[in-house]
């Protein structure tokens, strides 16, 4: 053992020695803020823009074209300012009207199309075509009847990421012809606007009990926004760990076997007092690095009053699935590095693995919605998932029962045992092969022949 | 005298090439084992799989008395053919290093000793990245032998020295030697192997075909040899009675008889074509037999 703490050892100091591991440990939180801050200015120099927008009535008389001059004049000047500080807060709108072509089938088509055209060469966003019918009041069509366009509103847009004028065309039109239909049964048009007026839903966290006051504290905007994000947080933060450390060790072994120190090493040491002793290192590093952001994190939830959220029993789960996250994915890089001949080769190598490490965040957005739904409860016991999906259903509210994450803990010790086994018969083959290139399939003889 | 690494019947393939075939050998204890044989013949898997960095396929090796490795391991250095240094770590701290991977855990002392001793005390601080290549050479025996091991495996340690530095490392192996280390080197260099080492082991594709000491060695092919100088440029010594090779040095030519072939004879017919400055009859020199069993097709031989 004393010489698997002797290559640890070495691996930690040579990590954090480098510029590297300074330069991530600082460069990192910059990073993530420049680029937050980026898109805040992008989505504010947004706010600030007109969009335009071409409007095809075919209503008899064009009925709508006054109606929704209003309604866009209301949404510019009103509805897109904050009532408090008064900033807009989204793009304003530019209505150009089109005169509708002639009723027939092909006319529209040939109307469609000439707009599409528009729409490429930029002249709008995107056009909205209201149909003839749309005041008449009929029966709500049933699954498979046939869709009549006479009597709906269309938008055709090829930027699909623009999603503001659909949703706010289809309120305002809606508004207008309920508000219509009302005044043809007689309601005054005042009233039809008293009784169209919206009404806030406010979401929030949930409200608590300060157990040292006693007194029932209601909840903060910001507890709903950390719920969402804490889980977020913590993923991306062990994923980056992982990354952060075992990397460097994959690196690492790429050049001792370029630079034959391994032969050296392997005169001393077992191929798996080896690796062990490194990826002890690596465990090191990853702590190191997470210590220093889980402290700033905790620094500024502290500022915000959200410390609840970073609780000691989370924080002790993190540290304990990071731990087992590294032993599981480290020795499969590390295995890559003594197969690899150089970091070319790594990069093909790697890829299965960077594909199961980066599935847990393609499910996040499942697991955040519905912690205890199937997909996350199932993906949490994936053992390559585990660490990080576990780790984010115990942050997100309400959490969950202590055996959950137990069982989490023994699934991936199992795996992460494995791992180091299988990686240590593919480290001692590869790391005195020189220059032939390994495939997969070559990795998998070796783990089963040693 | 008991061995300090003993094989038996070792056999070792890659694929479907054989590197290593049927070898047995003993070591004995406090010798210098000198293991020649030309590049690819299966040298380094034997040192290697002596250190039990490559497993054998079949036939057992045994070390200072022990087939399990890890009791031994701590008292066996290895100094690789290809040297294998951190660059960016100090020179103490990769000694350090490598003492405590041998379970040397206060190296301080030995360390400096070495670092006085090859001269390499004023660059103790430097890292491997400055250092010569003849620097980190001496570096590496360093850590090789820091952790005062009974037996020693060193492939190829004077390749790439100046002649100084050889020196130094020579003086080093045989007072290594004297404190009682058992020494086996891999050389391509016939001279220092005749020099040093107390016995000699040939491999050739795979199989141990030299083994003993130099002497025996070149017992087994008799005294076929004959230096000569004659006065002039020595040119026309081809055609000699009784000659099968002539090997032109120079300043010396030497000639290889024809089994039964008379000395004396070709003395008289040597006396006929000048003046003769120098005759000796002498046995094959290591790098003599080595060329034999390594070119057979050239010397028209049979191979070994």
């Amino acid at each position: 053992m004393h010489k698997v703490w002797a290559v640890a050892a070495r691996e930690y100091k040579a990590a954090v020695q480098t510029k590297a591991f300074i330069v991530s440990i600082v460069m990192m939180p910059v990073l993530w803020g420049i680029s937050i801050g980026v898109q805040v200015l992008i989505s504010k120099a947004e706010d600030q823009t007109t969009k335009k927008y071409a409007v095809v009535d075919r209503t008899a008389g064009g009925q709508f074209g006054a109606i929704l001059d209003a309604a866009v004049k209301r949404h510019n000047e009103v509805e897109i300012l904050d009532p408090q500080t008064g900033e807009r807060t989204g793009p304003a709108f530019e209505i150009i009207h089109v005169p509708p072509s002639a009723g027939d089938r092909d006319a529209i088509l040939r109307q469609r199309l000439e707009l599409s055209q528009r729409q490429q060469r930029g002249d709008f966003v995107g056009f909205l075509e209201i149909g003839p019918n749309v005041f008449e009041m009929r029966v709500r069509p049933r699954i498979g009847d046939k869709l009549d366009e006479r009597y709906e509103v269309r938008y055709q847009s090829d930027k699909v990421g623009d999603r503001g004028f659909d949703r706010w065309a289809q309120r305002a039109v809606n508004e207008v012809i309920q508000q219509r239909r009302f005044v043809d049964k007689g309601v005054s048009q005042e009233l039809v606007r008293e009784i169209q007026q919206p009404v806030w839903v406010r979401t929030k966290g949930l409200t608590k009990l300060n157990p040292v006051t006693g007194a029932i504290e209601d909840a903060s905007d910001e507890s709903r926004v950390l719920n969402m994000a804490l889980p977020a947080i913590l993923i991306a933060l062990m994923f980056v760990m992982v990354l952060l450390g075992a990397m460097p060790a994959m690196q690492g072994v790429v050049e001792e076997k370029q630079q034959r120190i391994a032969e050296v090493l392997l005169g001393s040491v077992t191929p798996f007092q080896l690796m062990l002793g490194k990826l002890i290192g690596v465990v090191g590093v990853s702590l190191t690095v997470s210590g220093f952001y889980l402290g700033g994190g905790y620094a500024v939830a502290a500022r915000y009053g959200l410390t609840e959220a970073l609780t000691l029993p989370l924080i002790l789960w993190f540290v304990v699935f990071l731990v087992l996250a590294v032993f599981m994915y480290g020795s499969l890089l590390m295995a890559v590095g003594a197969a690899a001949g150089d970091m070319k080769e790594t990069q093909t190598l790697q890829m299965p693995i960077m594909i199961v490490m980066t599935m847990p965040m393609l499910l996040l957005g499942a697991v955040i919605r519905d912690p205890a739904g199937a997909i996350a409860v199932v993906g949490s016991f994936i053992p390559f998932s585990t660490p990080m999906l576990m780790m984010a259903r115990i942050a997100a509210p309400p959490g969950v029962a202590w055996w959950q994450p137990a069982l989490g803990v023994l699934l991936v010790l199992a795996t992460s045992l494995a791992c180091v086994w299988a990686a240590g018969r593919v480290f001692r083959v590869g790391l005195l092969l020189q220059g032939k290139g390994v495939r997969l399939g070559d990795l998998a003889r070796w783990v089963v022949r040693g | 005298m008991p061995a300090a690494v003993e094989i038996e019947s070792v056999t070792k393939a890659f694929g479907p090439q054989t590197a290593v075939a049927d070898l047995s050998l003993a070591v004995p204890e406090d010798s210098i084992y000198g293991f020649i044989g030309p590049n690819g013949s299966g040298k380094t898997t034997t040192l290697r799989m002596i250190m039990r960095i490559l497993h054998p396929d079949g036939g057992t090796i045994r070390v200072l008395g022990e087939e399990t490795w890890s009791s031994v391991n701590d008292r066996v250095g290895y100094l690789p053919e290809e040297r294998g240094l951190y660059k960016q770590m100090s020179v103490r701290e990769i000694l350090r290093y490598y003492a405590a991977l041998k379970g040397l855990r206060d190296s301080r002392a030995a360390i400096d000793a070495w670092l006085e001793r090859l001269d390499l005390t004023a660059h103790a601080t430097k890292k491997v990245s400055a250092l010569s290549k003849g620097m980190s050479q001496k570096v590496q025996f360093i850590a090789t032998v820091v952790a005062r091991p009974s037996l020693v495996l060193l492939d190829e340690p004077f390749s790439g020295l100046d002649p100084v530095n050889n020196e130094v490392l020579r003086e080093a192996i045989l007072d290594l030697r004297k404190a009682g280390t058992t020494v086996i080197f891999s050389t391509h260099d016939m001279g220092v192997a005749e020099k040093m080492c107390d016995f000699i082991f040939m491999i050739y594709h795979g199989r141990k075909v030299l083994d003993g000491t130099l002497e025996s060695i070149q017992d087994a092919y008799g005294s076929d040899t004959v230096r000569v100088r004659l006065e002039g440029d020595g040119d026309g010594l081809e055609g000699l009675p009784g000659v099968t090779k002539v090997t032109d040095f120079g300043r010396l030519q030497e000639l290889r008889l024809d089994a039964g072939a008379d000395p004396q004879r070709v003395l008289s017919a040597l006396m006929e074509r000048g003046r003769v400055r120098h005759f000796e009859l002498t046995r094959p020199s290591l790098q003599d037999i080595f060329v034999r069993i390594a070119r057979p097709g050239l010397e028209g031989e049979p191979e070994a």
